[in-house]
């Protein structure tokens, strides 16, 4: 079988599902900050880095965990790659781009997040067996996460340099429309001056 | 055994050298989401095949692990990179365009087979048939992915590259 359903639908596809789907309501219930292009580029990010840690150190020769109930690899393991790891790198994009912590801040925050989702990695393993260690221990997962974000960011500020910050998703734009948001933020009438170097 | 991996990780490290040469054609957008979206399919695929349906048995020696991981992440998806390169530009004729394009799928069935002669990996239950129509879904994929993904930057007004491709 290509993609194997899970042997018995249990806690942990629950944790998948509802995990997925309160990060992704929350998300979407947040103001957008993010354009279409920075959210769809780290989507596609992270779900490479899944794909290679899972298919990496979760396969022979390493076999460190297996996922879901059985070590092939299963229709709940892509729904934990594409829906349940990304809104976490969102979360900390979004608030990112909202408090701009720089320096010893910046480093701050990248903990408070490896941390966070180190402390998530924990409860889904041993609260709902979303993973079974074979080797590999909880704590190697906080480096690795410190690691994923860092290179999150590389790639934000990679998108950043083509795409604007919130220029799809001003309030002013979605109000008044494009050619008046151009006309008011480009033409020199306001706004910021990122925008109006991007432009020229 | 050391050696694939050596001759993997050199061979990855030039196809990386000669990405700036594919802006002239794509935007580093383009690169960049085309390259991950290969990359996790190659990844997907491969696991799949070896795991899932055990018709490719991989060799178990660590060294070998990471060659293939190379191939699946670097060398595959800029290969396929190339043959977009060739394919989106607007100065080649047709025929150069087919050309490039069955290039792209025979260079990606020969690098499985320089790993198949080193016995990195084995075919159980597949042949080199089945590898071909792999490589030619993949390649096919990422040309209806990039046209669409094209299509959302000029929505989405995106600017274009601020390096002018004739200093590349």
């Amino acid at each position: 079988m290509i993609l194997y359903p899970p042997i018995h639908f249990d806690a942990n596809e629950w944790f998948i599902l509802v995990i997925s789907v309160a990060s992704w309501g929350i998300f979407l219930l947040l103001p957008n900050r993010l354009s279409y292009v920075t959210l769809f580029i780290i989507w596609l990010f992270n779900g490479l880095l899944a794909f290679t840690a899972d298919f990496s150190l979760g396969v022979k020769p390493f076999d460190l965990y297996d996922f879901g109930d059985r070590p092939e690899f299963e229709w709940f393991d892509v729904i934990l790659y594409l829906f349940t790891y990304p809104p976490t790198p969102f979360f900390m994009l979004h608030f990112y781009s909202k408090w701009r912590p720089t320096g010893w801040r910046f480093v701050g925050y990248i903990l408070l997040f490896s941390l966070a989702t180190t402390g998530l990695e924990g409860i889904s393993t041993y609260g709902f067996h979303v993973f079974t260690y074979k080797g590999w221990k909880l704590w190697y997962s906080g480096p690795i996460y410190l690691i994923i974000f860092s290179l999150n960011f590389l790639v934000y500020h990679f998108v950043q340099r083509y795409v604007p910050e919130r220029k799809n998703n001003s309030p002013f734009k979605r109000r008044y429309g494009s050619a008046v948001f151009e006309s008011h933020y480009l033409n020199g009438e306001g706004g910021n001056k990122s925008l109006r170097r991007t432009k020229t | 055994m050391m050696l694939t991996f050596l001759i993997a990780f050199f061979f990855s490290m030039i196809s990386i050298a000669f990405i700036p040469i594919l802006r002239k054609t794509l935007h580093p957008l383009e690169i960049l989401s085309c390259g991950l979206l290969m990359a996790s399919l190659e990844q997907f695929a491969y696991a799949v095949l070896t795991v899932n349906l055990q018709l490719v048995k991989a060799s178990e020696n660590p060294f070998e692990f990471f060659a293939l991981k190379l191939e699946q992440v670097i060398l595959a998806p800029i290969i396929i990179l190339f043959g977009l390169f060739v394919l989106f530009s607007d100065s080649r004729r047709p025929l150069s365009k087919a050309i490039a394009l069955a290039g792209t799928v025979f260079a990606l069935w020969g690098v499985q087979y320089l790993y198949d002669l080193s016995g990195t990996i084995q075919f159980v239950k597949w042949s080199w048939g089945y590898d071909w129509i792999k490589d030619a879904a993949l390649l096919a994929i990422s040309i209806g992915f990039l046209a669409l993904f094209r299509k959302f930057l000029r929505w989405q007004e995106v600017s274009h590259d601020p390096v002018p491709s004739d200093s590349l």
